[in-house]
Formats: structure tokens, sequence, C-alpha cells
């Protein structure tokens, strides 16, 4: 029994954990594949059990979900503010909300939450289930929708026709911004009020005709799925409104049953109008026109004809239409027409034609037809029209003037040979001014290059207002813009010299007072640099008032700076010549006169030499007889040398010791410098070598160098000492000459060998010795160098090669 | 913890409880200890441990009436 009740027992409790087990599968079941996302929570506020799609949402594992708070699983944010619904919930309070919540993966979610408490045996709330929807996808259709709601309302409200939404009673249950914008235009009363709910038959029973009214009754009442017609409105400004009124059955899902759109067409009658206005008035043109004019198709039938054409032809218009030609004309007339057509219809090109008609009254007719082809805007020709003009009376008169012509064309070929004969006289006339024009330019040319080349200016002074023209030439030669002169007398009076000024006076009055033929005179003027320039004024009066008085002066200003400054050279140069035919007078006079000092001197020394010879004479006499003979000896020797120096160079080539030179030049010039308190301090070496010279030359060097430096000191020069070094090597002989003088001054320095250069004045110098001096030192082979130093003294070098070696 | 090794556990116990009840005079009713053991099948979380274990429990039960110490044979002798 025992076993039994234990069996029973297993049975049981098998039976039981099955059924258990199985509920508990099917749970799980349901909770692994719903799309809600399920979990439970206990009175910790910690999940204890979480579905699959719990762990998808959130994207994390289970583990990290079962047994964690709510705040860290859901994060501090969202723990907030679903806190109080959790709070109530383990209170035992279901709880039902929607939230806006932050994933994980940062993107919104509209969730509902769903808390179901779980109450114990005893009834305590063990915790509560958590059931959230996620809302997201219908929370964003609903975005969607709202914005394409928002988006179709935008495009009813801006379409410009009224769009009414009826139900089947006529109660408006939508329109749009262009509905309440007409009313409201039509009916002040209608001012802020909102149609939703009124009947719109109520709102147009006082706006539109009566006949209106009922046809919208009635398609309303019979629900006719579409009709339209139109109507007009007057608006209070007096202006006519048309309008056209459609209607089609709302589609389903709509609250209305009718959709009611009117289309202001105001501006499309206008046009209508303006149509048939021009349609009558191109009609009246071509009926009232005096040309025949016709329209045909392509296959040839009328389809206009205007009313000239019925008079022209006599036929009718009603006769004619929707015919072909030949049906209404004779086979002849009808052949030309249709060949003409043709032409056009094929070649698709306006053309001028010449048609004959037949005028029941008049006869045979001419007319000028012009036929152009009718096409469609896309270029399809679909007709052609026909103009004529009758060119009868026209034909007519052309045949007369044909012979009018045939006379006239013969008086005007002679009167054309006439005038070719004038024309090629005038001709040559015109050819000979033209070269007549064009010596005259190139004269005019040469007369320009002429005075560009002689820098000549040119004036012209008109004496009775003062003015005077100056050449371009004139300003720029003296270095005036064109600009900066006045064109006056008084700018001419400033610029010419004061020295000059009545010089010039003179010489013009006496040109105006036609005592010379010609105004010339030399004057200076200012240059824009402030520098006298010398000019050549030639003048001559070119034009006399009818009293005979002056009234224009040309003249030219030539520049003659040059040949002033030419002349002051020469002027300055025949002073030097004067100063040097002086000295050579002196010359001669010098040699004239030591002839004549010789012999008296010779006498007195032979005298002295004999009385040294008496006896008689103490020992002190003699001694002074001695010094008087030595004396005289000197003389003699200075009157020699002067003599010899004076004479003209004999141009002879000899070997000749340049110590012993030195020596004959220095007795020369012994006395002045004596006088002068000069010390010369010879340095000569002594083993000399002898230059092959002309002597009297190189003496003349040598005298200038030592004549410039006596005349190199000043009177109260305290040390006055002149250095004489001569020195002589294998090939050179040098002879160096220096003075404590005043030196050369840098600004002559490089020119001190060059002609009529001198700083001792055209009294003392000729500025010729040292230019004389280099000259001949060169054509011996010769070089003198010198050196100089401003109140310190100069240096003077003179090389000469020895005779071995010339 | 995985079903295989559940299984392996609940069946050394069910092979234990059998034992007891082997070791067990008829009279004690050592079968109702495999109740404990269909019980912890509750934590397998399978309905088919219950059906395995509750039968296993029923035959050896029945097995136990015959080989247990005075069992069926002093039955017999009555």
């Amino acid at each position: 029994m025992n076993r039994f009740y234990a069996i029973l027992s297993i049975s049981v409790t098998a039976l039981f954990g099955y059924i258990s087990s199985s509920y508990q599968e099917h749970l799980e079941i349901i909770s692994k594949n719903i799309s809600e996302l399920v979990s439970f929570v206990d009175q910790n506020q910690c999940f204890q059990y979480v579905n699959e799609s719990y762990l998808d949402w959130f994207g994390i594992s289970r583990e990290k979900i079962v047994n964690q708070p709510l705040e860290k699983v859901l994060g501090q944010q969202i723990y907030e503010k679903i806190k109080p619904f959790i709070l109530s919930a383990l209170k035992g309070e279901e709880q039902d909300f929607e939230i806006q919540i932050l994933k994980g993966n940062g993107k919104e979610a509209f969730v509902q939450a769903k808390y179901f408490p779980k109450k114990n045996w005893a009834g305590k709330t063990e915790g509560f289930f958590a059931i959230i929807s996620d809302l997201t996808p219908f929370k964003q259709n609903e975005l969607l929708i709202e914005r394409e709601n928002k988006r179709l309302e935008t495009i009813l409200n801006s379409i410009p026709f009224q769009i009414w939404v009826l139900n089947e009673n006529g109660e408006i249950k939508y329109f749009n911004t262009a509905c309440q914008d007409i009313v409201l235009q039509l009916d002040q009363s209608f001012v802020g009020t909102d149609f939703i709910g009124k009947n719109i038959i109520d709102i147009y029973s006082d706006l539109w005709r009566q006949e209106d009214i009922e046809t919208l009754k009635g398609h309303l009442k019979e629900q006719t799925k579409f009709f339209s017609f139109e109507y007009s409105l007057y608006f209070p400004t007096g202006q006519r409104h048309f309008l056209i009124l459609g209607t089609n059955m709302a589609l389903e899902g709509f609250d209305g049953k009718f959709v009611i759109s009117h289309i202001d067409i105001t501006q499309r009658k206008l046009i209508e109008e303006k149509i048939a206005n021009t349609k009558s008035q191109l009609e009246a043109i071509l009926d009232n026109s005096p040309a025949i004019i016709y329209m045909k198709d392509m296959s040839g039938r009328y389809l206009m004809v205007n009313q000239f054409y019925e008079e022209a032809l006599n036929i009718n218009r009603e006769d004619i239409i929707g015919k072909t030609t030949h049906e209404v004309f004779p086979k002849v007339l009808a052949d030309q027409f249709v060949k003409n057509d043709h032409r056009v219809m094929t070649t698709l090109q306006p053309q001028e034609v010449e048609e004959e008609i037949w005028d029941h009254a008049a006869g045979k007719k001419t007319v000028l037809s012009i036929q152009f082809p009718l096409k469609h805007e896309n270029g399809n020709p679909y007709g052609i029209c026909g103009i004529s003009t009758d060119i009868t009376q026209r034909k007519r008169d052309f045949h007369h003037l044909q012979k009018l012509k045939t006379g006239l064309e013969g008086e005007i070929r002679e009167s054309t040979l006439e005038l070719i004969r004038k024309n090629e006289a005038l001709t040559r006339e015109i050819e000979g001014h033209q070269i007549t024009q064009r010596q005259l330019e190139t004269s005019e040319e040469r007369f320009k290059y002429a005075l560009e080349v002689s820098s000549d200016g040119i004036w012209d002074w008109n004496l009775k207002t003062d003015e005077v023209y100056f050449s371009p030439g004139w300003k720029e030669s003296l270095g005036y813009k064109p600009d900066e002169v006045a064109n006056n007398l008084d700018f001419w009076k400033n610029i010419v010299h004061p020295d000059d000024l009545e010089k010039v006076t003179q010489a013009l009055q006496k040109h105006l007072n036609e005592e010379t033929d010609f105004y010339i005179c030399e004057n200076r003027l200012c240059t824009k640099s402030g520098q006298w320039r010398w000019n050549l004024v030639q003048g001559k009066v070119v034009e006399w008032d009818d009293e005979g008085k002056p009234s224009r002066m040309i003249g030219t200003d030539t520049n003659i700076n040059h040949r002033k400054e030419a002349e002051l050279a020469l002027q300055e140069t025949q002073k030097q010549l004067n100063h040097m035919e002086k000295l050579s007078a002196l010359g001669k006079l010098t040699g004239s006169i030591s002839h004549e000092f010789n012999n008296p001197i010779y006498a007195i020394r032979l005298i002295l030499e004999q009385l040294t010879e008496e006896v008689n004479i103490s020992n002190e006499n003699r001694k002074g007889l001695m010094i008087a003979i030595n004396e005289c000896k000197r003389i003699s020797n200075l009157i020699a040398k002067l003599k010899d120096f004076y004479l003209p160079t004999s141009g002879e080539l000899k070997s000749v010791f340049l110590n012993e030179l030195i020596d004959d030049v220095l007795m020369l010039l012994r006395g002045p410098f004596e006088k002068k308190g000069i010390q010369v301090i010879k340095n000569f070496q002594e083993d000399e070598k002898p230059v092959y010279v002309v002597e009297d030359q190189i003496k003349q060097v040598l005298l200038n160098i030592l004549q410039n430096a006596f005349e190199a000191f000043e009177p109260d020069s305290k040390k006055m000492d002149i250095g004489i070094n001569t020195s002589f090597s294998e090939t050179e002989a040098k002879v160096i000459i220096r003075d404590s003088g005043s030196g050369i001054s840098k600004d002559i320095f490089e020119t001190i060998f060059e002609p009529f250069v001198t700083t001792k004045g055209t009294e003392k110098g000729s500025g010729l010795g040292l230019p004389v001096s280099y000259s001949i030192i060169e054509d011996h082979s010769g070089k003198i160098d010198v050196e100089s130093e401003l109140s310190k003294g100069s240096c003077f070098t003179i090389t000469l090669p020895v005779e071995d070696k010339i | 913890m995985s079903k295989t090794v559940l299984a392996i556990i609940y069946s050394v116990l069910t092979i234990i409880v059998f034992i007891i009840d082997l070791n067990t005079e008829l009279g004690i009713a050592g079968g109702i200890l495999y109740v404990s053991v269909i019980a912890l099948c509750l934590l397998a979380k399978d309905k088919h441990f219950f059906v395995a274990f509750g039968l296993a429990g029923i035959i050896l039960t029945i097995a136990g009436y015959f080989f247990s110490p005075g069992g069926v044979k002093n039955t017999r002798c009555y």
C-alpha cells in the first residue's frame, strides 16, 4: 500500500511538474517571440527577467541586465523619467504611459510602457512585469502623415482657384484659401467666418444668379459624378469675373462627397474677346482692301475670298468656298492658276506672278499676284494665300513710259558725254592742285627739318598787341616747357641780359624805322637753368598796317654760344701771342745787349788783369782786383749763356751731360734765386752718363721748370728750397726737381700740360711753358711726371734715355 | 548548468534512491524519495525530465517491491 501511495505521489508530482514546465515553456516561447519588451523588476528595482526582444532592443547581453538595478541598466536620464511610474508600480498600481527616450545607439525612440505589479500569496507586491512597446515607427509615420498633410494643405492653398469639399447635403467639409479670398472679396459679411459646416448654397445664394444655384442644387441632388458650367460674378469694384465650376465625386476616405473647383477664366475670356475683335478687324481689312485676296488649302480648294474678289470676278463667296479652281474658272484660266499655286506649294517660297483674269464687264485684265504659303507654327504648310492687284492700267502706262524713256535716254547720253569731258578737265585741274599741295607739304617738311637741325627758334611778334609767338624749338632751346613761356613781349624782355637790352632796342628801333633792311643783333638770353646764352637774332618786318606802320615781325634766334666762346678763346690766345711776341723781342734785345755788354766787359777784364801784373799793388788791392776779374768772367759767362739761350734752337742732337747742363741753367737763375732767398740743394750722381739730346731744348725745359719753382714761392714763405737730384741707370737718366712752394691746385692739376693753362695770369705766364716742355721731352723719347700737393710743393721728374739706348 | 549534467545528476540520485529502496524492508516507503528527484526536475525547466524521471521512479518503485528484503517472497509465502 505504501508503494502505491509512493507511485501516486510520484505520478502526481511528475504530472504537476510536466504541466508547470509546459506552461513555463509556452510563456518563454511567447516572451521570446513577441516584439514587445517584457521584463520583471523586483522590489529592489533590479531586473529579474528580460525577454530576447528586450536584449535586442537595448543591444546588451542578458548578464548585464539580470540582477542589475534599473538605474544602472537604463541610465540615469531614463531612470529619472520613469522613476515615478516604477515607484507606483512597486506599490501595486498598474501603470500605462508613453515616453521618449534615447537608445544606446543615440537614436530617439518613442515607447509605450505598461507595468503590471505581481503580488505574492500574502498580497504583498513582489515586483512588476513591464511590457514595453516600441512606437517609434508609428510616431514616424504620424510625423510623415502630418508633413504630407501640411504639404497638401500648402499646395491646395497656393492653387489660384477655389476648391470646396462638400458632403452629399452640400455642407462644406474643406475649403482652400482661394475660396476664402474670393468670397470675402465678394461679400464683406463673411469676414473672419469659418465656412466649415456651412452649406455652399447659402454662401453663394446672394452672389450667384438663381439659375446657376438651381443648376448646382440639381447636380448635388442627383449626385452627378462630373459636371461643370460657366458663370460670371460682378466684384464690388465693378469688374466682371468669369468662372468655371467643376465637380467631381470625392475619393473614398474624404469627409466630403464632392470636390468643387472654381477656376477664374476672366483672362481667358478677355483673350477670347480680343481674338474675336481681332478676327472681325482682320475680316474688315480683308473685305475693304482694294486687292483681290484669297486663301486655298493644299488641295487647291478655296478657304476664303474677300469682298473685292467677289466684285472683281463677279462671283459670290458662297459659290466659290470649298470648291477647286477648275470647278470655278474656265480650264484655260484654271490651268494657269493651278500651275502658279503648285509652284508655291512645292517650293514653299513666296512668289510674284502676273496673271490674266476675265471680267465679264471689262474683259481681260492683268493682275499682279503675290502668293505665299500658309504654315502652322511647326512649319508645316496648310494652304496658300494670294494677294492680287489689278495692274491693267499700270501696264498701259508702262508701255507709254517705255517710249518716253527711249527718247530721254538719247538726251541723257549726249549730256553724259559733255559731263565726261568737263569731268576730265576738272580732274586734270585737281591733279595740278594736288601736285602743288604735295610740293608745298614737302617744302614745309623741309623747312621744319631745317629748323630742327639748325636748332633755331622762331618768333612772330604782333607789334599791335605785343603778343609774341615763340616756336616750340625756341622754348626748348632755352630749356623751357611749352606751357612755361608766356606769349608776350614782357617775357622776352625779362630774359634778355640787362647789359644787352639797350643794344637790342636800338637795333630793333633802327629796323622799325626802316634804317636797316634786317634786324640783326647779338644778345644774351637767360635759360631756365639761369645761364646766359648768346643768340644771333635775325628778323624782318613782314606786315604793315594801313598807316604804313610795322604791325608784324618774324625772326629767328640762333644759338651762337659756341661761336662766342670760340671768339673769347681767340681773344685770349691773341693776348698770349702778343705776350710771346714781347718775350721774343726781349730775347732778341737780350742777344743784342749781351753783345754790346760783352766787349766793354772784356776790355775791363783785360785792364784789370794788366793791373794785377803791376808790382806796386798792395795785397788787399790785388785781392780786390781778382774779385773784379772773377766777376767780369762771371758776367761774360752769364752773357754767353743768355745769348746761347735766346738763340733759335739748332735742332742738332749731341751728347750732353745733364749735371753740367743743370749748372748752366742754374747760373742763369742764380741772381733771382739769391735775391728771393731761395736755396738750391743739388744732389748729383757723379758717375753720370751722357744723354743724346738737343741741348738748348733740354735747357729750355729745365729753365721752365725751375722758373715755375721760383714763382711758386710766396715772398713771405719761411722755407724756400729747391732740390735737384740726378740719377743714372743703364737705360735712363733721371732729373728730379722738387720745390717747397705753393703746389698745384687739384682743379688744374690734370691740365697743366695743356696749352694756355696758367695760374700766374697772362702778365706773368703764357701757359705754354709746360706744354712745350712736355712736347720736347716726348720728342726725346722721355717723359715728365709731376706730383704736387697744395701748399707743400711740387716735384717734377724728367726721364731721358741714356746715349747708348737711343 | 546544462541539461545533460542535470540528467546525469538526476540519474545518479535515482539510482541512489533505488539502492536505498532495495536496502529498506517492505513497509517503509523508500520509493517516496523519487518525489524529491522529480521535484528537482523543476530546475531543468524541461517537461521531458518529469516524464522520464516520473516513469523511472514508478518502475523502480515497483521493482523495489520485488527486490526489497521481505518482498514478494514473503508475500508468496502467504
